[in-house]
């Protein structure tokens, strides 16, 4: 086992470095002078060449990357942004706590919902359970969530005055946000449950464990849903990752000040350094989830562990 | 000659099969009919639309859904039928370029990785790992970034977002393939590997490119519906239908319609794609042929 642990910590530490040189090199190619950018139109050539100079922008690319690599991963900076001249990592810890508050109960709500829904389709196959499920599947993937969201704040701030429409504050302003943040997941997590219990029903031991009596409410929740929540474990992974995705475009619209909001904002102002930071701090929150995910995977699935007990 | 008869009739006999199965389920039809109807209604939206699309009115300003104007006018007294319809051109057009292109990059990189085995899998697959730790919509927003708005710069954007998912995918597809009896047959003869390639192993991940594709045409719209809200992706004034939600975003309170109509479309659309994907599995799926 430790040596899987190790095995997935190195990947990770790959993983993580790769998606900053990535980043960095997309960024890299974005047209327009950075100089220009922060001193605006008004500048005289000197003053840009001093600033150009002062923030390494004549140096050579791998410099560049280099200098960056060593801000992000040694001194924790992420550089300042460009129109307002302060410290990225510092606004980004202050926000962090909200975006990630966001997409942990988007996924959590996408699980409690999605989960029954899977199973009791799977259940009932071809009866009316099934296929309420598959319709409310259906509806939650072809919803865009941004949409939903107006919708929900047109029905339950506007009309009904029930919850506030944007800002941040109590529980109240999360509702909103979580709900239209996991009604695609709640769809696919909904359907991936449903075709891996039907995988598991129709497997030989399910038949075996039939024929010798056990009844049929053993069968489900003794024998099949242990085993079809192990390839659902993984769907938390990516589930998360669509989470933490669709805070930003949710974030947007109920103007809440979370990392997707910084992020778009900063896209409209060309302040990309504050767009570089904020997708890789979302990209290693994501390969953090991921890495627990695997983890718990290994130890719920002997098949894992096995593999590496062996040698 | 007579041999090779037989042959092809047996391959129509197939595809023939497919959409016999496609037709007997009734939802997988209605959303081939729904999408069916979108695509043409955004071809042929001239002749349907009553008003133009462009044309400024500033009698009509945010004037509410009626019998003459079907959605209403947005804030500069455009008909917002016309615009949702004509909408459709760039949606529709995103949602299946963007997949196809994705599809194509992710049956490179996956013949790649699943073909050529070790190494190659090895170096496609660490660099998949990387792309897949960026969640896709940022990825396609920081690409959207660096690109500008536009529709090609909106295409590129999103094909590189999906990139990771087709790429796993149709490598997963291809190793399987590898393993059936036929291409060790046809190693066996000694055919070239691009020959095998080409000529075996593609042509049998149709069906679940075809399947894959159908069903990520609907999230792709929906993806380039966000970018545009967010202010990458098309701009106003082309009426895609993410500009004409951004548009109407702020004028929710009293005009709902400028959002309702978009949102809805975008919606119906993507739920025809869900369910032709979904029918085109059920039939493809020699599971279920008893």
């Amino acid at each position: 086992m430790w040596k899987y642990i190790l095995k997935r910590l190195g990947m990770m530490v790959f993983v993580v470095l790769g998606v900053a040189i990535v980043i960095f090199s997309i960024m890299y190619l974005v047209p327009g002078d950075p100089a220009q950018i922060i001193l605006g139109t008004s500048a005289t050539p000197e003053q840009l060449e001093n600033l150009r100079e002062s923030m390494g922008l004549d140096r050579p690319y791998i410099v560049q990357l280099g200098m960056f690599l060593r801000d992000t991963f040694i001194k924790l900076d992420l550089g300042t942004s460009y129109m307002t001249k302060t410290s990225i990592a510092a606004e980004i810890v202050q926000r962090f706590p909200r975006t990630l508050t966001l997409a942990v109960w988007s996924m959590l709500v996408s699980v409690i919902v999605g989960l029954p829904l899977g199973i009791i389709a799977a259940i009932h196959q071809g009866k009316w359970q099934d296929n309420l499920s598959i319709l409310i599947s259906m509806l939650g993937i072809s919803i865009p969530g941004f949409w939903l969201a107006l919708m929900m704040v047109l029905l339950f701030s506007v009309k009904l005055g029930w919850l506030p429409a944007y800002g941040i504050g109590g529980w109240k302003y999360y509702v909103m946000p979580v709900l239209a943040n996991s009604v695609g997941s709640i769809a696919m997590n909904a359907r991936q449950t449903r075709s891996a219990m039907l995988d598991v029903i129709r497997s030989d031991y399910i038949t075996t464990a039939r024929a010798k009596g056990v009844s049929e409410r053993n069968v489900i929740y003794k024998h099949a849903l242990p085993n079809a929540l192990i390839p659902i474990i993984t769907l938390l992974g990516t589930g998360f990752g669509s989470s933490l995705g669709g805070t930003v475009i949710v974030e947007s619209v109920f103007v809440m000040p979370g990392i997707g909001n910084y992020m778009t904002s900063a896209i409209t102002n060309l302040d990309y350094p504050v767009v570089r930071g904020s997708v890789v701090v979302l990209a290693i929150a994501f390969s953090f989830i991921m890495l627990a995910v695997d983890l718990i995977y290994a130890y719920v699935d002997p098949r894992i562990k096995a593999e590496y007990v062996g040698r | 000659m007579k041999q090779e008869k037989t042959v092809k009739a047996k391959k129509t006999n197939q595809t023939l099969e497919v959409f016999k199965r496609f037709c007997k389920n009734p939802l997988s039809v209605v959303g081939f009919l729904i999408f069916l109807i979108f695509v043409l209604a955004a071809i042929f939206a001239p002749f349907i639309a009553k008003y133009d699309y462009t044309t400024m009115n500033t009698e009509l300003i945010f004037l509410h859904p009626n019998l003459d104007h079907l959605f209403g006018c947005d804030r500069f007294g455009r008909d917002l039928f016309a615009r949702v319809l004509y909408g459709g051109r760039y949606s529709i057009a995103l949602g299946v370029l963007g997949t196809i292109f994705a599809t194509l990059i992710g049956m490179v990189f996956g013949s790649i990785a699943g073909f050529f085995g070790q190494t190659a899998d090895n170096i496609v697959m660490r660099i998949m790992d990387i792309l897949q730790a960026i969640p896709g919509i940022l990825l396609s927003m920081v690409i959207a970034t660096v690109l500008g708005s536009g529709f090609v710069n909106t295409i590129i954007a999103l094909s590189v977002g999906a990139i990771p998912g087709t790429c796993r995918m149709l490598r997963g597809t291809i190793l399987q393939i590898r393993s059936n009896e036929y291409i060790a047959a046809a190693e066996s003869i000694n055919c070239s590997k691009f020959r095998i390639i080409v000529k075996h192993v593609i042509p049998n991940t149709f069906a679940p490119v075809l399947v894959g594709a159908t069903m990520g045409i609907g999230g792709t719209i929906m993806q380039a519906a966000s970018l545009s809200f967010i202010g990458l992706g098309v701009q106003q004034p082309t009426p895609e239908w993410g500009a004409l939600l951004s548009d109407g975003r702020n004028y929710i309170t009293l005009h709902p319609h400028l959002i309702i109509f978009p949102g809805l479309a975008i919606g119906l659309v993507s739920l025809a794609a869900c369910l032709m994907g979904d029918g085109f599995r059920d039939a493809m799926d020699p599971k279920l042929k008893k």
